[in-house]
C-alpha cells in the first residue's frame, strides 16, 4: 500500500510539474517564477522607502521582508491544492478517472501541490538572495538558525496544507469561481497573520484570530530564524520552545480540521453527484 | 463471489430544484456473472451512466445496495477501486499537456503498477491499437478518435477484473469503433474470469458484444436476458417496409389491421412513393395488408422484411424508438 501510494504521489507531482512548467522552456520558466517574488520585494522596498530613508538598515523592514517571503509558501500551497481540483475537473475533465483509481484522492491532490511548493521554496530563496545583495539586508548563512528553521518550516508547511485542504475540499461541492474565494481568503490570512505589521495593530477583537492561527506563529518563527526579534511584542516575548509548542499544537489542529473537512466535502460531493460535475455556464 | 456486479433495489434521485426531484435510477436489480460481457441498453438519459457512476464509486446511491466483486461500493470503496477501471466515450478527457505514453503511464501509477510492468503493457497496447507512432504526441494534438483510443488503453492497461465501458464507441468513426469492439472481444476471450459492463445505445454493438443485455428506460430495468432470448420474445414476425405509390400521408392503412404495431412513415419523395414501416408478430396478416393497400388506391412498389432485432424489442417494451430523441 505504501509503495502504491508513493507511486501515485510521484505521478501527481509529475503532472503538477508538467502543468506548471511545460508551456515554455526551462530558462524562461525560471525567469517567470523569479519575476513575481522579486517584483513584490522591490515593491515592498519602495513602499517602505516612503516612510524610512534607508529600509535596508531598518529592522522593521527586515521583519516585513522575511514575513512576506515565507508567506508566499502558504499562498502557493493553498492555491495549488485548489488548483489541482479545478484543473482536473474543469480543464482536463479527468477527475473521475483520478478519483476512482486506488490511490487515495486526497494524496493525489497533495502530490499535485508539492510542485508548487517546490517552486515557492525556490522563490523564497531568490527573494532572500535579493534581500541580501541589492537591498543590503543582514542575511547570512552563518546567521541562520538552522535548527529552528528545520523545526518550524515543516510545521508551517503542514499548517498551510491543512488550510489549503479545507478550501480545496470546498471546491469539490462548488463551482470553479470558488477558486477566487480561496484566493480571497489567502488575502485575509495575510491581513491576520502579522506579515506586514505586528498583530498588535489589529483591533483587539481580531487579535485572538491572529494568535489562534498557526501561520502567525510560523511567520514569527521564520523571522527568528534570521535573527529578527521584537517586531511583534506579544509573540516576541515567547521563548522559542513555547512558540514552537504553540505552532505544533495549532498545526495539528488545523491539519486535522483541514483533512477531515476535505473528506467531509468529498463525501458531500459524492452524495450530490458533484465529484466530476464541471461548471457549465 | 457469485456475482461480479450485483445491485439490489438501487435507487438514485437528483434534486433539480427546491422540492423537485428526478429519479435517475429506479429500483434496479442487476446480477452480472464473472466472465460476462453485460450490456446496459437504453436511450440518452435512461440512467445507464448513473448506474455506472454508482458502481465505480463516483456517486452514492440514494437507497438500495450495490456490490462489485463482492464489495459494497459505499462501505468498501477502497476495496473496489483496485479491481475496476472505466472508460467513457464522447468526451475529450486527458492531460493535454502530456503525451499519449505519459498519460497512460500516469494512470498506471495511480493504480500502483510497477514501472517495468507498466512500460511493457503500455508498449503492447500502443502496438495493438496502432498508436506506437503517436506515443510521443501531446494529447491536445490528437483527434477525438485517437484520444478515445488512448482512453481505451488507459482502461485496459491496469488489467481490471471488472471494466466499465460507458458508451465507449460514442462519436468514433466506423473504423475505430470496429477496432475497439474487436479488441473488447479479444480481451474477454483471453481473460475468462474478467467482466465487462457496457452501456450503449447502439443496438448492433450490444448484440455483437454482450452475453446478456438489460434494457433500461427512465431509470427502470424493463428487460434482461441474452440477445437471442430477448429477440425470441418478439415472436416469428419481423419488421416490414412497404413502398407505396402514391406516398401515404399517414399510417391509417395498417392501423386497422390487428397485430400491426409501431407503424410509422419512414421515407417519402413527397409525391410518387413513400415507405410505410411496421412490425408484425407473424406473416399471416400480410395478405390482409396488401389487400387493404390496393383497396385504398395504393400501388405496392416494393416490400421487404427484416427479422426482429433489439431495436424492435425496445420499441415493443418502451413504446418508442431508441434514437427518437437524438
Amino acid at each position: 500500500m505504501t509503495r502504491r501510494l508513493a507511486r501515485a504521489i510521484v505521478a501527481s507531482m509529475k503532472i503538477g510539474w508538467e502543468i506548471e512548467s511545460n508551456w515554455t522552456n526551462v530558462p524562461l520558466y525560471i525567469l517567470y517564477e523569479a519575476v513575481r517574488p522579486l517584483s513584490l520585494c522591490i515593491l515592498l522596498y519602495f513602499l517602505y522607502k516612503v516612510v524610512s530613508a534607508s529600509p535596508g538598515a531598518d529592522p522593521h523592514f527586515f521583519a516585513i521582508f522575511i514575513g512576506n517571503a515565507f508567506f508566499m509558501i502558504f499562498g502557493a500551497l493553498a492555491s495549488g491544492l485548489s488548483w489541482a481540483i479545478i484543473s482536473d475537473r474543469e480543464h482536463y475533465q479527468i477527475i473521475r478517472y483520478v478519483y476512482i483509481a486506488p490511490a487515495p484522492f486526497v494524496w493525489t491532490v497533495i502530490g499535485r501541490a508539492v510542485t508548487l511548493l517546490a517552486v515557492a521554496l525556490t522563490s523564497v530563496l531568490l527573494t532572500l538572495l535579493v534581500g541580501r545583495w541589492p537591498l543590503g539586508l543582514p542575511i547570512s548563512l552563518g546567521g541562520v538558525r538552522w535548527g529552528l528553521l528545520a523545526m518550524s518550516l515543516p510545521l508551517g508547511l503542514a499548517a498551510a496544507c491543512g488550510i489549503g485542504l479545507f478550501f480545496a475540499g470546498m471546491l469539490l461541492i462548488t463551482a470553479r469561481h470558488s477558486l477566487l474565494l480561496a484566493e480571497g481568503v489567502g488575502g485575509v490570512f495575510l491581513l491576520l497573520c502579522g506579515v506586514l505589521y505586528p498583530t498588535t495593530y489589529l483591533p483587539w477583537w481580531l487579535r485572538p484570530l491572529a494568535w489562534l492561527n498557526p501561520l502567525t506563529h510560523w511567520v514569527e518563527a521564520s523571522r527568528r530564524v534570521f535573527g529578527v526579534t521584537g517586531f511583534d511584542k506579544p509573540l516576541g516575548a515567547l521563548p522559542d520552545w513555547e512558540l514552537l509548542a504553540i505552532l505544533l499544537v495549532l498545526t495539528v489542529v488545523y491539519l486535522y480540521i483541514g483533512w477531515k473537512s476535505f473528506l467531509w466535502f468529498e463525501h458531500r460531493a459524492k452524495r450530490a453527484g458533484k465529484i466530476d460535475q464541471a461548471t457549465n455556464y | 463471489m457469485d456475482f461480479a456486479i450485483e445491485t439490489a433495489d438501487l435507487v438514485r434521485t437528483f434534486k433539480i430544484k427546491r422540492g423537485e426531484f428526478l429519479t435517475a435510477v429506479d429500483r434496479v436489480n442487476l446480477q452480472v456473472k464473472p466472465g460476462e460481457v453485460f450490456g446496459l441498453l437504453g436511450p440518452n438519459g435512461a440512467g445507464k451512466t448513473t448506474v455506472i457512476k454508482i458502481l465505480v464509486t463516483l456517486l452514492y446511491p440514494t437507497s438500495g445496495r450495490a456490490f462489485v466483486a463482492g464489495h459494497d461500493v459505499v462501505r468498501e470503496a477502497e476495496a473496489v477501486r483496485p479491481l475496476i477501471n472505466m472508460v467513457s466515450g464522447g468526451e475529450t478527457s486527458g492531460y493535454g499537456i502530456l503525451n499519449v505514453r505519459e498519460n497512460i503511464w500516469m494512470f498506471s501509477q495511480f493504480y500502483g503498477m510497477p514501472g517495468k510492468l507498466a512500460k511493457e503493457r503500455i508498449d503492447r497496447y500502443l502496438k495493438r491499437f496502432e498508436m506506437t507512432g503517436d506515443a510521443a504526441t501531446k494529447v491536445n494534438r490528437l483527434s477525438t478518435g485517437m484520444r478515445q483510443k488512448m482512453n481505451i488503453i488507459r482502461g485496459f492497461v491496469t488489467d481490471p477484473q471488472i471494466l466499465f465501458l460507458d458508451e465507449p464507441t460514442l462519436g468514433l468513426d466506423v473504423h475505430i469503433a470496429r477496432e475497439v469492439r474487436q479488441y473488447i472481444r479479444e480481451w474477454i476471450a483471453e481473460k475468462k474470469d474478467h467482466t465487462i459492463l457496457l452501456t450503449t445505445h447502439y443496438m448492433a454493438e450490444a448484440e455483437e458484444l454482450c452475453d446478456r443485455i438489460a434494457i433500461i428506460d427512465n431509470g427502470k430495468l424493463v428487460a434482461c436476458d441474452t440477445p437471442a432470448a430477448l429477440r425470441a420474445t418478439m415472436g416469428e414476425g419481423g419488421a416490414f417496409t412497404l413502398t407505396l405509390s402514391p406516398a401515404p400521408t399517414d399510417t391509417t392503412l395498417v392501423d386497422q389491421i390487428p397485430d400491426v404495431r409501431n407503424a410509422y412513415l419512414a421515407k417519402s419523395d413527397g409525391r410518387t412513393t413513400g415507405e410505410l414501416r411496421f412490425t408484425l408478430n407473424s406473416d399471416a396478416r400480410l395478405p390482409e395488408i396488401f389487400a387493404a393497400a390496393t383497396q385504398a388506391g395504393f400501388a405496392v412498389r416494393g416490400f421487404s422484411k427484416r427479422e426482429h432485432d433489439l431495436e424492435d424489442l425496445f420499441v415493443k417494451i418502451v413504446g418508442r424508438r431508441l434514437h427518437e430523441d437524438e
